[in-house]
């Protein structure tokens, strides 16, 4: 059972704006979620794939307005969203732009109760939908989502320049809430299976080899590599499957197997299910 | 399939005839077909079809049939050569795009890879 509570500075993520009328339309069609039913102030995970499903990203998306998304994704993939995202738009009236001082801090954990006295707003926000607050001056979106495994999270983002971060991460650090190391949080994320671009988030792996159903809806129709998840998902012929493991427990015979991340003791494991 | 010179689309006279009563229901006059691409779709591009009445800029105009086709010029590189057909009838598919210019089509029809 999950216990403790702590902030961790998500120091890899990175953000575009995508602005125009159909661009809410445009990453509907390029994803596997139901992007188009995001009501406004709400934020949706959602995983771009190529035409045979592999990943290109994984990215949250919040929906500022109806011609205006914020995309979260990360330093390994960026480039390659934008490239995709670009190579799609035809007539569409969409327009991507990468936001470079826009930076993430994100609370996990139950004890939120300090963090409610300070943004009573945030109390009765539903998961899946943020907020605007202001703080010292600075811009902060603060949505409550979760991470990739499903466990929840508060998320901070700062749409006012990196200069804020520490003073940010200050004001958490004062309602008694502690910061997770990145190598602490490397450990987390490996003992909870939470996948991490470049590590499992890979253009190596369908999004079904990762166990991110949940940010696939099979009803909603069309969209890049949408043939090849239904497949995959129907005649039940996924080939992968992530899992954690000790390190002491791996041994050179553990054929279709490859080690993506490792910590404290601690793996990601993605085998084939055949040997599994 | 029937070929025709690339510089161009062409509708059937069936297609052409199905889409003059989608206008009329849609209560459009004078109206014109505007066929386009999207992108997305499961093979990556996504035929569009609109009834319009108002023209607007960088569109390829062909006429044919008594229906005007008006195709946006970043989509006509896409759909030169294509012929629109419709298949009607309880096992009918709707429209019909036979593409030159398509590699790989999806399951259903509506989307194509160049």
């Amino acid at each position: 059972m999950f216990s403790e509570t702590f902030f961790v500075d998500f120091n890899r993520v990175k953000f575009l704006f995508q602005k125009g009328s159909d661009a809410l339309d445009l990453l509907d069609r390029l994803s596997t979620n139901s992007v188009l039913e995001l009501s406004e102030k709400g934020i949706k995970t959602t995983i771009v794939t190529d035409e045979k499903a592999k990943i290109i990203d994984v990215l949250n998306v919040w929906k500022i307005n109806n011609n205006k998304l914020l995309l979260e994704s990360n330093i390994e993939n960026i480039n390659k969203l934008i490239s995709w995202i670009n190579k799609f738009t035809i007539e569409e009236d969409s327009l991507i732009q990468k936001q470079e001082d826009f930076f993430k801090i994100s609370i996990i954990g139950n004890d939120l109760n300090k963090l409610y006295e300070f943004i009573p707003l945030l109390k009765n926000t539903k998961k899946g939908n943020f907020i605007e607050f202001t703080i010292s001056s600075k811009r902060f979106l603060i949505g409550k989502h979760e991470l990739f495994n499903g466990l929840e999270s508060i998320d901070f983002i700062c749409l006012d320049g990196i200069l804020s971060r520490e003073r940010l991460k200050k004001m958490i650090f004062n309602i008694d809430i502690p910061e997770k190391t990145q190598e602490d949080f490397e450990l987390f994320r490996i003992k909870n299976l939470i996948p991490k671009s470049g590590s499992e988030i890979t253009d190596s792996y369908n999004p079904l080899d990762l166990g991110l159903e949940r940010f696939i809806d099979f009803s909603k129709g069309c969209y890049v590599g949408q043939e090849v998840v239904a497949r995959l998902d129907t005649y039940k012929k996924v080939q992968n499957i992530m899992h954690m493991i000790k390190v002491d427990d791996i041994d050179s015979n553990m054929r279709g197997t490859k080690i993506t991340s490792s910590s404290g003791g601690y793996a990601i494991a993605i085998s084939k299910k055949k040997f599994v | 399939m029937s070929q025709i010179p690339i510089n161009t689309i062409e509708i059937t006279e069936r297609a052409a005839s199905k889409v003059r009563k989608f206008a009329e229901n849609e209560g459009k006059k004078p109206f014109a077909l505007k066929v386009a691409v999207k992108g997305g779709g499961c093979s990556g591009l996504t035929y569009d079809l609109e009834i319009v009445d108002t023209p607007a800029e960088n569109e390829k105009i062909i006429k044919q049939h008594g229906v005007e086709i008006r195709i946006p010029k970043k989509s006509f590189i896409f759909l030169a050569g294509t012929i629109l057909d419709f298949s009607d009838g309880l096992n009918g598919k709707g429209f019909l795009f036979s593409n030159p210019n398509a590699k790989k089509s999806c399951g259903c029809g509506t989307s194509f890879s160049v």
